[in-house]
């Protein structure tokens, strides 16, 4: 009797939770079953909450949509061009060919013959000359509005498949910056059909009853729900129908939110995922060994993964003291064990780095005998060392204080060492590296505040992400600018350089390497700048970088074959990258 | 067997039983005061700074809990973070008692429209899940320290010993020799300390234990929010690394279990504690 | 009814409302209080989001504070914050912007509300049931030895025992998945399979919250059974010959219930706030992960709108237990 009684209230209980639960859920609409094996399963990057938010909202140029970054440049947008990070290869997509007037005011963009939105509607230079113009004049807070505005002009239309964007000053790099490069930053075209009239800032672009959202791409949005994006492939996608790609392998493509690194290594031990979020390298290594079929870009590790393009770093404030001393600065970057810190804080999958050049420019602009790495070499950056740290000091003026605390004038200097979650596993050693080189060094609390503070300049060092160069030296370099510094106090136009660093000297350097094109070449112009530009942020050293990002990022071998790899590196293989979408285009079934 | 030596037997047993739970209770906060005690004498503390040993090693004959994500030993750790988890408990529950206590005097004593105002607050701070204000303070203070947790965490903890400390206020009031001695003249503050005050004394015991158990669990769950004190070594803060290092799928049990077989323990201890008082003040609970 | 039930009434509706005031007001101005400016946020949050770009802060900030209605005198921002409330419009998501407050938290709501009320019910009556057998003479030897088990294990946050649970009946023997509301290729639909998925990843929070309760409510009702075992009217039926199952329930279980309801009304806060941590490791797409997002992410609407909707729905719940209080207390009706 009592058994039963026990197992009535239970069922009762269970059965009241699962109605509940359901009847919270938007049931999905009409969609068919696809098996697993057919399916994609990706999630969105990064640390993300466990449910969507903006379900229907698909406007790509919000800003504070990050679904643009998950999901819709591989399903529903497409790119004129795709570049492959590894090589720097150019890959044309919705455009043919591109080429700059000799003084860059302007550049002429061929598109692809046969291109059509998902509706039939033939894709046109129209398109892209009322996407570009229309982000040109969009309110500041629409992604990429304030560059649009400071490059372009006007665009032309002279026919069809050709569009003439005119600049307002020289733009060597404008179309790989802003319509092929693709890393985090999405300027998809849109179908002017649909957005023309519509304000940009507000317009949802979902109405499933219209076909919206409307993109060019081999999929289509069927389903939205919080826990759940699903697209199914369309049968009737350019690419097939003009011959120019075969049909996508996977039939459907789902979205699924994941909050931790362990839940996302649960998911892949039980293949209910494919791809999609990064692994810590431990949760890597012990989910492989219940799931041998996970791999990620090198068949070894510890360093499994691929560069992100950016370098854990510690940005100094340097508008003021005393982080505005460039013995104080010296003296912490010989403080650093690079090799101790990565080994720590992860594991030893991440390489140490010396600047803020990533591992995508290795090949190019670093092998061992250009003037780049020379330069590099002549600081020795990486070289921890107590001795460097007391000379550095002593320079500097400062003493140890009766507790051994480095001190000037009687006043002790306090590192409050501060982060975003994201690198928090460097706070720790870093602090504790710092203590034992006399440092009085604390950990900050590890919450969003370091947002505003590091935008108004409150904070004296911080532990931040530098993402600097993937194609040439520039993209670093520039944010030693002091266009970017603003008095303390008045917010920064550009976290990357919240160091707010002042330098007439590099200002007239980065100015002139603006308006020329990159040359690897080591008696041109270019080279010479990037040299001397090189030399003094490696003298001021306004930000120390130590590690360079490098995620493992994980992919399912059960499902799906022809993932992106050290062996097979057609792309970088970052989902929240728009060349995620040659990754979709490549897989293949593996029959299981 | 007669009805005589059975009652007497069960009334061994009931005597034998109360005393089992209190004893019980005590002696496990005893081992915890214990180590909190001896740990950090005992224990080197360097061990216990970043990057001190070789990470991720699992426990051996030289670490006996292994070592952490972060260079650390585990053994070192723990003896050094029970008392701080500890400390930030006992503040929080003298701090919010007291208050309460106050609190609670005063209202019961005074009556009138104080009483009613602090009624109010006092049910809607209880109606608010603490960790939900918690957060909010936590998420903005430049940097945690468990001082400012134990602080928070008292300020929303004193409501039920308020209440308590009201009602025995209110029943003492009604006693005859409070109406004494208000007839030979003594002030209210004379009756409230020297009349109220030793009756409620063993209230007030009794609320201690439970809002020092209330605290620690709430600076815990905060702390395995990761909004705790960074830069002080914490229970809390361990089992938020174990989660952040995905401890559990690695199968590190030596990053989890410690810190939860500690909490637990604490956690035991106090309400053993707490029921042997319960059954101390109140016989008829030890009946079985 | 009588003049004194409606005077008990009104004061309890009284109470009520001062309650919901106060913390509606507490909630509103916590935030403002506290240092750093929502909007700074939300625009450094785009500047991470948009990644290499510059922003122009000052055109962005003004036409969000004029939106917002951040640049109004704080009285003003006081009395449409009250206006919006009763609009149930509880603003924006800043970290999801333009997402409203009031979708994410309806589509969060049902997940926790079934999690929690199942938890808490399921625990609540077992728990009291097994407390009134262990307190009444003649207790099976299975009561005696495993309540007071249960009793030790509701002395540990329910939290930690999550991660154990997790750890057994997760990883080690993969009965159960460890995280998440639905398997990620579930398509949902009002059907059986769906349901059973939504079970099956319900049954480890589940677990934890109701092993982590269970204990206390069998602790309290053992105290109320042990309390009225010597009342006259027991030993009245008992010499009634009445059958021993029928004083169990009739005279014995009814009557050291009512302090029990009292005590869940008063503890739903505490469970609440465990469950926040539960959902948390659990990754459970409920209330309790969006307001630790929400925190994580300085995203003061959101945590405005749940903490709310917490005190609002517990001070409610509150004053229905009160209310129904002296319909069930016979002592009190006449």
């Amino acid at each position: 009797m009592p058994v039963t009684r026990l197992s009535t209230a239970l069922r009762g209980g269970i059965a009241a939770l699962a109605l509940i639960s359901a009847a919270g859920l938007a049931a999905a609409q009409d969609v068919a079953d696809v098996p697993r094996n057919q399916t994609l399963v990706l999630t969105p990057w990064g640390d993300q909450p466990a449910q969507f938010a903006n379900i229907e909202n698909w406007n790509p140029y919000l800003t504070s949509i990050t679904k643009q970054r998950d999901v819709m440049q591989y399903t529903i947008n497409e790119m004129l061009f795709y570049t492959n990070l590894n090589t720097g290869e150019l890959i044309p997509w919705q455009g043919e060919s591109f080429e700059y007037a000799p003084d860059f005011m302007s550049a002429t963009i061929k598109l692809r013959d046969g291109v059509t939105w998902a509706d039939g509607t033939p894709f046109t230079s129209a398109d892209v000359k009322f996407t570009l113009e229309a982000l040109r004049d969009a309110p500041p807070e629409i992604n990429g509005s304030a560059s649009f505005n400071e490059w372009v002009a006007s665009v032309e239309a002279p026919d069809p498949m050709t569009a003439v964007i005119t600049f307002k000053k020289p733009a060597p790099r404008f179309v790989r910056d802003f319509l092929a490069l693709g890393h985090e930053n999405h300027y998809p075209i849109l179908p002017k059909h649909v957005w023309e009239g519509q304000d940009i800032a507000t317009f949802t672009n979902y109405d499933p009853a219209a076909g919206l959202p409307i993109g060019t791409g081999a999929y289509k949005l069927v389903s939205t729900a919080t826990n759940q994006q699903i697209f199914d492939r369309r049968d009737d996608w350019w690419g097939v129908t003009t011959g120019f790609q075969d049909t996508p392998a996977p039939a459907r493509i789902i979205l699924t939110p994941v909050s931790s690194d362990e839940a996302m290594g649960q998911l892949h031990i039980a293949n209910q995922v494919d791809g999609g979020r990064q692994l810590l390298i431990g949760t890597f290594e012990a989910a492989r060994a219940q799931n041998p079929n996970l791999l990620s870009w090198n068949p070894e590790g510890p360093v499994w993964g691929a560069p992100d393009g950016c370098m854990y770093s510690i940005f100094f404030n340097n508008m003021v003291a005393p982080w505005n001393d460039v013995n104080i600065r010296r003296a912490i970057n010989s403080a650093m064990d690079r090799t101790e810190l990565a080994d720590i804080a992860y594991e030893g999958a991440m390489p140490t780095a010396t600047f803020a050049f990533s591992g995508y420019m290795s090949g190019t602009w670093l092998t061992p005998d250009t003037p780049l790495t020379a330069k590099l070499e002549s600081y020795n950056v990486d070289n921890h060392s107590q001795e460097d740290v007391d000379a550095h000091m002593a320079a500097g003026g400062y003493v140890r204080d009766a507790e051994g605390f480095w001190s000037k004038d009687g006043e002790r200097i306090e590192v409050l060492m501060r982060t975003p979650a994201f690198i928090q596993p460097l706070l720790a050693p870093v602090t504790q590296q710092l203590i034992d080189a006399g440092f009085d060094a604390r950990q900050g609390a590890v919450d969003d505040s370091w947002l505003p503070d590091m935008q108004l300049g409150n904070f004296g060092t911080m532990l931040f992400v530098h993402c600097g160069s993937l194609s040439e030296p520039l993209e670093t370099l520039q944010h030693y600018h002091s266009k970017w510094a603003r008095p303390i106090g008045t917010a920064i136009p550009n976290l990357i350089a919240g160091f707010r660093y002042e330098n007439p000297e590099m200002d007239a350097i980065i100015d002139q390497m603006d308006a020329m094109p990159a040359s690897t070449d080591p008696d041109s112009e270019y080279m010479k700048d990037a040299v001397a530009a090189l030399d003094i942020a490696l003298r001021d050293m306004p930000v120390i970088h130590l590690i360079e990002e490098y995620h493992v990022v994980t992919f399912n071998g059960t499902y799906w074959t022809g993932w992106p790899g050290a062996d097979d590196p057609y792309a970088a293989p970052y989902t929240p990258w728009e060349a995620f979408n040659l990754v979709i285009h490549n897989l293949q079934q593996t029959g299981n | 067997m007669t009805d005589a030596a059975a009652a007497n037997r069960a009334s061994r047993r009931k005597a034998s039983r109360v005393d089992g739970t209190l004893v019980a209770g005590l002696a496990l906060l005893g081992l915890i005061a214990l180590i909190s005690i001896l740990g950090p004498l005992l224990s080197e503390p360097s061990l216990a700074d970043v990057g001190a040993v070789r990470p991720r090693r699992p426990p051996s004959p030289d670490f006996w809990l292994g070592t952490d994500a972060q260079g650390r030993d585990m053994l070192t750790l723990m003896l050094n973070a029970t008392p701080n988890t500890l400390k930030m408990g006992l503040i929080a529950g003298m701090i919010g008692v007291g208050f309460g206590t106050l609190i609670g005097l005063i209202s019961g004593q005074f009556g009138g429209w104080i009483d009613t105002v602090i009624s109010v607050i006092s049910d809607s701070l209880m109606t608010v899940p603490a960790i939900a204000i918690l957060v909010i303070i936590a998420g903005n203070v430049s940097e945690m320290t468990t001082l400012i947790m134990a602080l928070v965490v008292a300020s929303l903890s004193w409501m039920f010993t308020a209440r308590t400390v009201r009602a025995q206020v209110l029943t003492v009031k009604e006693r005859g020799y409070v109406e004494v001695a208000r007839v030979n003249g003594e002030g209210p503050m004379e009756i409230l300390f020297r009349e109220v005050m030793p009756n409620v004394a063993p209230y007030i015991l009794a609320s201690f234990v439970g809002t020092v158990s209330a605290a620690i669990l709430a600076t815990i769950g905060l702390e395995a929010l990761g909004l705790g004190a960074q830069n002080e070594l914490t229970l809390g803060n361990t089992i938020y690394w174990a989660q952040q290092s995905s401890a559990v799928l690695r199968g590190f049990w030596w990053w989890w279990a410690p810190p939860i077989v500690i909490i637990a323990v604490i956690f035991v201890g106090l309400f053993l504690t707490s029921v042997g008082f319960d059954r101390f003040a109140n016989p008829r609970l030890g009946r079985e | 009814m009588s003049s004194d039930l409606l005077r008990y009434i009104l004061r309890r509706l009284v109470q009520l409302v001062l309650v919901i005031f106060v913390a509606v007001s507490v909630n509103f101005l916590i935030p403002r209080l506290l240092p750093g400016d929502p909007v700074a946020t939300l625009i450094a949050r785009m500047q991470t989001a948009g990644g290499n770009q510059s922003i122009d802060i000052a055109a962005i900030s003004a036409s969000y504070y004029e939106k917002y209605g951040l640049d109004q005198p704080i009285l003003s921002q006081y009395l449409n914050y009250w206006g919006d409330l009763f609009r149930l419009d509880l603003g924006v998501s800043f970290a999801n912007f333009p997402e409203k407050v009031t979708n994410m938290i309806l589509r969060a709501l049902p997940w926790s509300v079934g999690l929690l009320s199942a938890a808490t019910l399921f625990s609540f009556f077992v728990g009291s049931w097994l407390g009134a057998r262990l307190a009444w003479p003649g207790a099976g030897r299975v009561i005696r030895t495993t309540v007071p088990a249960l009793m030790v294990l509701a002395a540990i946050p329910f939290y930690l025992l999550a991660i154990i649970l997790v750890y057994i009946f997760a990883v080690e023997l993969r009965w159960f998945p460890p995280a998440g509301g639905v398997e990620t290729t579930r398509i949902m639909r009002f059907e059986i399979p769906t349901l059973l998925d939504v079970l099956h990843h319900a049954v480890l929070p589940f677990s934890a919250i109701a092993l982590g309760n269970i204990g206390f409510w069998a602790l309290g009702m053992r105290s109320q059974t042990v309390s009225i075992l010597g009342e006259d009217y027991i030993t009245f039926a008992e010499s009634k010959g009445l059958a021993p199952r029928r004083v169990f329930f009739w005279y014995g279980i009814r009557n050291a219930f009512l302090p029990q309801i009292t005590a869940l009304a008063l503890s739903l806060g505490a469970v609440v706030s465990g469950a926040i941590l539960v959902e948390v490791i659990f990754n459970y797409p409920g209330l309790g992960t969006l307001l630790y997002t929400a925190i994580r992410g300085q995203d003061y609407y959101v945590i405005q709108g749940v903490v709310l909707v917490l005190i609002v729905s517990l001070a409610v719940m509150l004053f229905v237990v009160d209310l129904i209080y002296p319909l069930l207390d016979p002592r009190i009706r006449r």
